[in-house]
């Protein structure tokens, strides 16, 4: 009884007290804004998923070859930009935020070492993928070796772990995609006829970048999906998405 | 200031075992059954509002579904209209008016279109297409009748690409599904206006054959509308998978921009499995993708395996239990309080009387019998005090009658004890004649004795005039020193005898505030008692120092001194110390009472200090004359 005086079962009840607010308070905290505690999934190249697209980075260039250059479209960066924007938020919603591109533009219209029956061959049917990996080698070269003539250490700069796409807007006929690049007409961002769904056009070689397959049978062409790697891309992008077959092999 | 806290510490947090004990027993009594209680009903309450929770979770969520599922059907059942013909196929007139007022009849529809499936009608190809956007809108041109509508172009594998063209579902899932007579209700697909579906079912004719496929492209936004429009408490929300557990639809703001793939989410994919979630069970409470502790209920829409979610954040779903806790919380901290303080109150009420009481007893039991016990409390305390007086009073007047009697007893026997030593010593002197040596050596020790009975009747009858106040004492400035001499020469033959021998180190030159005998009495008394205790051939040291304008006098022996125990009441009336020394001694017990008495009656004050076997030192002090 000596010991356990008034005072003492005052300042342990004190004590206690004070304890148990300073526990209430720091369980009570709560962080400002909400974090999500479960990691997303991570977005990669179509059935490849050691090529990470959670970062890509797109560089987009208007190509002419050199017996064209007198054609040079002066206002062809106000016909791109915008269809490249809407390419950025199409392609975030579809892949939930999990995907980001950043895109850059160059500046200055480069042209061709070659002309353009260098670069098209005779065949410019299915797209005109001849030109593409024409024209990607040479840009290869002049863009981002630094020997080439192009080389400017910024834009041929691309983060290691970033995907990189390049996409080529042609001064001649075409529209093709495979890994990594792609190649679109300036044609259909002129023509009142493509006006419709000229950025779906515009993502469809994109989605070709980045392993997506067109959705027809190989050999009948007939279509087994109507979004945008279907039937969908001549259908005006606000109505476009990408079916589900196709993302499940992406991450999802 | 400082002493009306000390009050207030004192009153509040001095030490008291009745208050201790009546604060601890009013908690018990008070806070234990309020706890428990408080224990029990939140415990009780959370049971019942768990129920309550997964009931309004369930019903939400069942809600939903139904508005779902009546959704669909009603788009579904619309779908799957009938024609009144027993033909393997319609005209494109009947098509163009079926499409046009089912998307007349449902908003929510984007885009319906007629699909072949006999083969002799262009088997799985598109035969007339009605679209929101009518640059999308498309008939066949040529038709067995030669029907032509605006704004079409034939289908036709050269003109694949153009988007007026009508199209082919040979390979479409849709087509493949509804053709054998299944319906299709497809995933939800995500556009940048947002969500719908694909749903397609047959088309028969009045011979129940299968002559066509309606696909239709459907809108989702009155889906997401009516579950954004959901509530549930203030933080409770609900949300709607599809089959692949992609967000179709949140009433969280949160979750709309999430777009957020679920499947991993223990509830999303149990649910999707077709399992029901009641919000009952363990498994029901968990933490969301925020982190935050939710209730969660949910089941499935049959129709498309989407899954209906609802979660509940606990805090919200708990709140009036945690409401309830905090009010049990602050109440009893109140309580506590009050607790506290009306048990300070209370066992003050009672301990301060019983404290009075004890001081009062000890200082009766000291003798002083005018002392009065008060007590105000108006109660049994009260009284007990009263009776303490009156037995107080009744003490005091027996001591007043045991004063007298030893009064009367000593006066009476000094007269003859006085008239023996008279004659004693006449005898003795030879008065009466010549005495043998024997007769005289027996009257020596009649003497003695005599002696002895008139020292104690003295001693006596001083005690008993100072008891009664009858001790006479004149004040006026003394010469302390020439006191000491004069004892001194008195008591030098005794101290002779025994070879003492007296130091008087430093003669004050100080005047006192004495009465001259009373203060020989006592200087004699302590020297005196010096010679008698102390050792042959020992020493008796007399000094004077001067402290707060009073004179001190010390009279230091070399006897045997005092045990500690014994100090206390040297000066109690006819206490005597057991020892060899003193039995050998005679004495009254009475002398260092009266000393204590005739210094205090001067004004002074008397005290002692001593090492057993090594001496004792008596001190009494005297104010100095001005
Ligand atoms: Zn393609």
């Amino acid at each position: 009884m000596r010991k356990f005086n008034f005072p003492t079962l005052l300042k342990v009840m004190a004590l206690i007290i004070v304890i148990g607010a300073v526990i209430y308070s720091f369980k009570n905290q709560r962080p400002d804004q909400k974090k999500i505690i479960i990691p997303a999934q991570s977005v990669h190249y179509f059935k490849d998923p050691s090529l990470s697209l959670d970062k890509i980075s797109l560089k987009i260039i208007y190509f002419i070859p050199k017996d064209r250059s007198a054609s040079i479209n002066q206002s062809w960066k106000e016909l791109i930009e915008p269809a490249v924007k809407d390419l950025q938020s199409f392609h975030k919603i579809q892949f939930d935020n999990r995907s980001v591109i950043n895109y850059e533009i160059f500046p200055d219209p480069v042209i061709g070492l070659l002309e353009a029956i260098d670069y098209d061959t005779q065949d410019t049917n299915r797209g005109n993928p001849y030109a593409l990996s024409a024209i990607t080698d040479e840009l290869q070269n002049r863009f981002f070796d630094p020997a080439g003539d192009f080389y400017k250490g910024n834009f041929a700069k691309t983060e290691s772990e970033d995907f990189s796409v390049i996409y080529i807007i042609y001064q001649g006929v075409g529209a093709s995609g495979i890994q990594g690049s792609a190649l679109l007409s300036l044609s259909y961002f002129i023509n009142a006829e493509f006006s419709g769904y000229k950025e779906s056009l515009f993502y469809h070689e994109f989605a070709h970048t980045l392993g997506m397959p067109d959705r027809f049978d190989e050999e009948s062409h007939i279509y087994t999906s109507f979004d945008i790697l279907g039937n969908g891309k001549i259908r005006p992008l606000a109505n476009a998405y990408i079916d589900f077959e196709t993302k499940k092999e992406m991450g999802f | 200031m400082t002493s009306i806290l000390k009050e207030i510490n004192e009153y509040f947090f001095g030490q008291s075992r009745f208050r201790l004990k009546l604060t601890v027993f009013l908690m018990a009594v008070a806070l234990v059954p309020l706890l428990l209680l408080g224990v029990v009903s939140i415990y009780a309450i959370n049971i019942n509002r768990r129920f309550e929770v997964a009931a309004l979770e369930t019903q939400l969520t069942n809600q939903k579904i139904k508005q779902i599922e009546s959704f669909l059907n009603d788009i579904i059942e619309a779908l799957r209209f009938k024609v009144a013909s027993q033909e393997p196929r319609i005209s494109l007139g009947e098509q163009n008016f079926l499409l046009s007022n089912l998307m007349n009849a449902f908003p929510s529809l984007e885009e319906v279109s007629f699909v072949a499936v006999l083969p002799e009608n262009n088997y799985g190809k598109e035969t007339f297409r009605i679209s929101r956007d009518k640059l999308f809108s498309c008939g066949v041109i040529k038709d067995a009748e030669g029907e032509k509508l605006e704004n079409c172009l034939s289908w036709s594998p050269d003109n694949l690409d153009d988007p007026q063209s009508l199209r082919n579902f040979q390979l479409a899932k849709e087509f493949l599904a509804a053709k054998v007579g299944k319906d299709y209700i497809g995933p939800m697909i995500k556009t940048s206006v947002g969500p719908r579906f694909i749903a397609a079912v047959p088309f028969k004719n009045e011979k129940d054959e299968i002559i066509g496929v309606i696909a239709a492209k459907i809108f989702l936004n009155p889906v997401v509308r009516l579950v954004e429009q959901s509530t549930l408490g203030l933080k409770g929300y609900v949300f709607v998978t599809d089959k692949d557990g992609s967000v179709i639809a949140s009433s969280a703001p949160l979750f709309k921009a999430l777009g957020y793939q679920l499947k991993k989410i223990d509830i999303v994919s149990s649910v999707l499995f077709g399992a029901k979630r009641t919000g009952l069970d363990s498994a029901d409470a968990y933490a969301n993708i925020f982190g935050d502790k939710v209730i969660g209920a949910g089941d499935i829409v049959k129709k498309t395996g989407w899954a209906v979610i609802a979660e509940w954040p606990e805090d919200d779903a708990f709140a009036p239990s945690l409401r309830l806790r905090n009010q049990i919380i602050y109440f009893s901290g109140a309580l506590a309080a009050v607790i506290f303080l009306a048990a300070t109150f209370a066992a003050n009420r009672v301990v301060r009387p019983i404290k009075e009481l004890v001081e009062g007893t000890k200082i009766i039991g000291e003798g002083k019998f005018d002392y009065k016990i008060d007590i105000k409390t108006k109660d049994e305390l009260k009284d007990l005090g009263d009776s303490f007086n009156e037995m107080s009073k009744s003490l005091k007047k027996l001591a007043e009658l045991r004063e007298e009697f030893i009064f009367v007893a000593a006066h009476e026997l000094r007269t003859p004890v006085t008239a023996i030593k008279g004659y004693l010593s006449m005898i003795l002197e030879g008065t009466v004649g010549k005495i043998s040596k024997k007769t005289a050596e027996f009257l020596k020790k009649i003497q003695a004795s005599n002696d002895r009975l008139v020292q104690l009747v003295q001693d006596l009858l001083q005690v008993a005039r100072s008891e009664a106040g009858r001790l006479k004492i004149a004040l006026s400035p003394q010469k302390i020193n020439e006191s000491v001499f004069q004892v001194f020469d008195e008591l030098r033959p005794l101290a002779d005898d025994r070879n003492i021998i007296f130091e008087y180190s430093r003669p004050a030159k100080e005047l006192v505030m004495a009465d001259n005998d009373r203060l020989k009495e006592v200087l004699i008394n302590l020297i005196g008692n010096a010679i008698k205790y102390n050792k042959n051939d020992g020493k008796i040291i007399v000094s004077h120092k001067v402290e707060n304008n009073f004179l001190v006098t010390a009279i230091a022996d070399t006897g045997i001194g005092f045990k500690p125990e014994e100090m206390p009441r040297l000066f109690e009336k006819f206490w005597r110390a057991e020892n060899e020394a003193t039995r050998a001694q005679t004495g009254t017990g009475l002398g260092l009472f009266i000393v204590k008495e005739l210094v205090e009656k001067m004004g002074g004050k008397i005290w002692v200090e001593s090492k057993w076997q090594i001496g004792a030192t008596f001190y009494f002090s005297l104010p100095i004359a001005k």
